[in-house]
């Protein structure tokens, strides 16, 4: 068994913790979700940064998602209103986050189809785990899902479609450029009336454009489940342990150092009387991503 | 007459197990015709496999069925199997976690958690069972239940029932990634079961993908092969082997039935030599077998080619290799031929002329030191409606070809320590592992000594 988390912020971290203490033999999944670079909230990078540090410790695996990439996928799919001059999302905050979730909540399903459905090739959740997460540390799996399902676009004709889709940035929950790194492991998780031999022929295409590590050269995990999504005749879910995923620490270290922010970083320190506990919880956190000059700047304060 | 016991472990252990089944009680009611030798075939076959229920009509697998999820085996037990066969629910252990792919999990977590349960339901079927021979284990190498929970039922029940044989049927996974720790939980399987059991059949997924499109007509390579097919290919190795057969004597007419006990200490009359192919023809569709004939000396010929090249498929063989005494030229350098420790062919159908097969298996050249190690046995009942089928099952030295693959690629991953946090969590070490590697070193190399040297 294991449990799902996804969250943003301290509660979800508290509570991450809480779990791995009380309950060690449950795989905790966590799906953080990332603040896009324009977010209103002021503190979102400190938080984000503090939220890393617990879930990269108490999380089994971790499928980091960006709002700024659930929110390309949904203009893709021309669900999201967009103000083209000013490209401010113009609907409702409420209404573009459900969209957005939405979209989670279909990884989600995705990942647990196996244990609810039938299929000749069932992934339990705890083998996704053991497949994808060669060392403890090694735990980011990059999400991505095809095909994107909308009314207004057309599903994909052929089948073996959607296995090259779910390979292009642009179906992808996190904006990390897979090419560019190295895969330690993939999963593909199938969802419809497929059977293993479609599955052998599109893993055998891929394997030849992807570039595994020397000692997981057959890195894949593949699960067949028999129902499909609603309104849907196939669907994949691909998690991918790629090393490209550190650079997602970098978007905290970006959002950091940006102008903008840096100006309001010690005012929420001063404003609520932050422990020295805390602050060098941060400091900790900073070390995470890479980000030695706040580490300068708060050095030099205390 | 002897009983044999299926036990079937994991999601695959378990399809494949009601897909044996399923073939076993096909060919039980197809040869069901008035006649005395035909009734005492469907016998012996019914008394072997199954168990006579409780009210008259209907019967009793004699199987055991274990799995840590809970769908596959449920389904199983649900059917009622052309209306006439059930599994014994009493004999069923289940659970709801699954193991994670994780052998450490199946082999030390469950397979001690589960081990009093699994216990009770093996002697239930023991109870019903007193003249129990042979125990055929049906199980994956590659995922977590079938293959660590299936070595450690294999250890129970050599405990609870020391004489009897314990054969284990082991489908190894595509070589091209079902699970990416598969080949840790190979080399884990494949060792145990070298310390624990009598005899290990092997199934390559990838063989049996290939010649599951043959059944198909005009499948092409794009077109969908489903486990089902594979599963119902396996099945009929497998019971084309183990169903009943006499063995012919020249100077009796009617020969002595062939026992299962007597088939397997007959493949593996040595500890070092445990790996087992079974191979069959014909393999044709039920379309194609209008417009094909055989004859004994067609199948004898190709059975024995696909043996020589360690093939399950009568396609893409190399005919120019030959045993030595068959070669035409004077140069008699020796070629790539397979070496067996021993054979064993059934042949099954109508004017079975035994001696024309024999000869052609019982060639000097093919066995270990050159003594003829061959079995033969014979049926006068069709398998699967076919006119003639010879089914082939044999120990030989390219039966341990694919181990070197598997010990450089797993060899790779645990000198980068991948993945073994995931099994040290459950009380295995890198000691079991490196432990694990020399046992399956020494049985790659003994079957490629067996081999001559070039």
């Amino acid at each position: 068994s294991s449990g799902i988390n996804a969250e943003y912020g301290g509660l979800g971290s508290r509570t991450l913790s809480l779990i791995a203490d009380n309950f060690p033999d449950v795989f905790r999944f966590v799906i953080p979700v990332y603040p896009s670079a324009d977010d209103d909230v002021i503190t979102s990078p400190y938080n984000t940064t503090l939220a890393m540090k617990q879930i990269s410790e108490f999380g089994n695996c971790i499928m980091p998602v960006e709002n700024q990439s659930l929110t390309a996928i949904c203009q893709q799919l021309g669900t999201a209103k967009v103000d083209h001059i000013k490209h401010t999302v113009t609907e409702s905050r409420e209404k573009a986050f459900n969209k957005m979730n939405s979209l989670v909540a279909k990884v989600i399903l995705d990942i647990t189809a196996s244990a609810r459905f039938d299929g000749s090739m069932n992934v339990d959740i705890n083998e996704i785990c053991m497949n994808l997460v060669p060392f403890p540390k090694a735990n980011y799996l990059v999400p991505a899902i095809a095909p994107l399902y909308s009314p207004k676009i057309p599903q994909p004709r052929h089948l073996d479609a959607i296995f090259s889709d779910v390979f292009s940035n642009s179906n992808q929950l996190c904006k990390v450029d897979l090419k560019k790194g190295t895969f330690l492991s993939c999963a593909l998780l199938l969802r419809g009336n497929l059977q293993v031999s479609d599955v052998r022929r599109n893993v055998d295409r891929l394997s030849e454009n992807t570039k595994f590590i020397y000692w997981n050269k057959d890195g894949w995990k593949t699960g067949l489940c028999s129902v499909p999504p609603i309104k849907q005749m196939y669907s994949i879910l691909s998690l991918a342990n790629n090393t490209c995923t550190q650079l997602s620490h970098k978007i905290c270290h970006s959002m950091l150092v940006s102008s903008k922010v840096t100006y309001y970083l010690f005012l929420p320190i001063y404003k609520f009387n932050l422990s020295l506990a805390l602050f060098r919880k941060f400091r900790i956190s900073c070390k995470n991503t890479n980000n030695f000059i706040i580490q300068f700047i708060i050095l030099n304060d205390f | 007459s002897t009983q044999s016991t299926g036990v079937q472990v994991g999601q695959c252990g378990n399809q494949l197990g009601e897909a044996l089944f399923e073939t076993v009680y096909r060919e039980q009611s197809s040869n069901a015709r008035p006649g005395s030798s035909a009734s005492a075939y469907c016998r012996e076959t019914a008394a072997r496999f199954f168990t006579p229920g409780a009210d008259g009509g209907t019967l009793i697998a004699n199987a055991v069925l274990v799995d840590m999820e809970n769908k596959v085996v449920a389904g199983c037990l649900s059917r009622r199997h052309a209306g006439v066969w059930t599994y014994n629910p009493r004999c069923s252990v289940l659970s709801k976690q699954g193991s994670g792919n994780n052998w450490a999990n199946g082999y030390c977590n469950f397979g001690e958690t589960k081990e009093e349960e699994i216990s009770v339901a093996v002697k239930v079927l023991l109870h019903s069972l007193p003249d129990l021979r042979v125990a055929l284990l049906l199980m994956s190498a590659a995922g977590g239940t079938g293959s660590g929970l299936g070595c450690r039922i294999t250890e129970l029940i050599r405990d609870i029932v020391p004489g009897v044989l314990l054969v284990n049927q082991v489908v190894l996974p595509f070589s091209q990634g079902e699970v990416s720790v598969q080949g840790y939980n190979m080399l884990l399987t494949l060792s145990s079961l070298y310390q624990s059991s009598d005899a290990l059949l092997l199934s390559h997924n990838d063989s049996y993908q290939t010649l599951s499109r043959r059944l198909i007509p005009g499948t092409s390579s794009r077109d969908c092969i489903s486990f089902r097919e594979m599963n119902r290919l396996i099945s009929s190795h497998v019971a084309g082997v183990l169903l009943p057969a006499s063995s012919a004597k020249e100077e009796e007419k009617k020969g002595r039935l062939i026992h299962c006990d007597d088939i397997v200490e007959h493949l593996v009359p040595h500890p070092c030599y445990r790996l087992l192919t079974a191979r069959m023809m014909p393999v044709i569709s039920e379309h194609s077998r209008d417009y094909t004939n055989t004859t004994w000396e067609m199948l004898g010929k190709y059975s024995r080619q696909m043996l020589i090249q360690n093939s399950i498929i009568d396609e893409g063989l190399i005919w120019s290799i030959k045993p030595r005494s068959e070669l035409l030229t004077t140069n008699k350098r020796t070629q790539n031929l397979n070496v067996s420790v021993s054979n064993y062919i059934v042949c099954r159908g109508s004017e079975v002329a035994l001696p024309e097969v024999e000869d052609r298996f019982k060639v000097a050249d093919l066995y270990r030191n050159e003594k003829t190690k061959l079995l033969c046995g014979y049926s006068a009942a069709t398998f699967d409606k076919l006119d003639k089928s010879l089914f082939v099952i044999d120990n030989s030295a390219k039966n341990g070809h694919f181990l070197e693959d598997l010990l450089s690629d797993s060899w790779l991953k645990f000198q980068a320590n991948a993945f073994i946090y995931q099994y040290e969590k459950f009380g295995l070490d890198r000691e079991w592992f490196k432990e694990s590697f020399n046992v399956i070193e020494k049985v790659r190399r003994d079957y490629e000594n067996l081999l001559p040297k070039k």
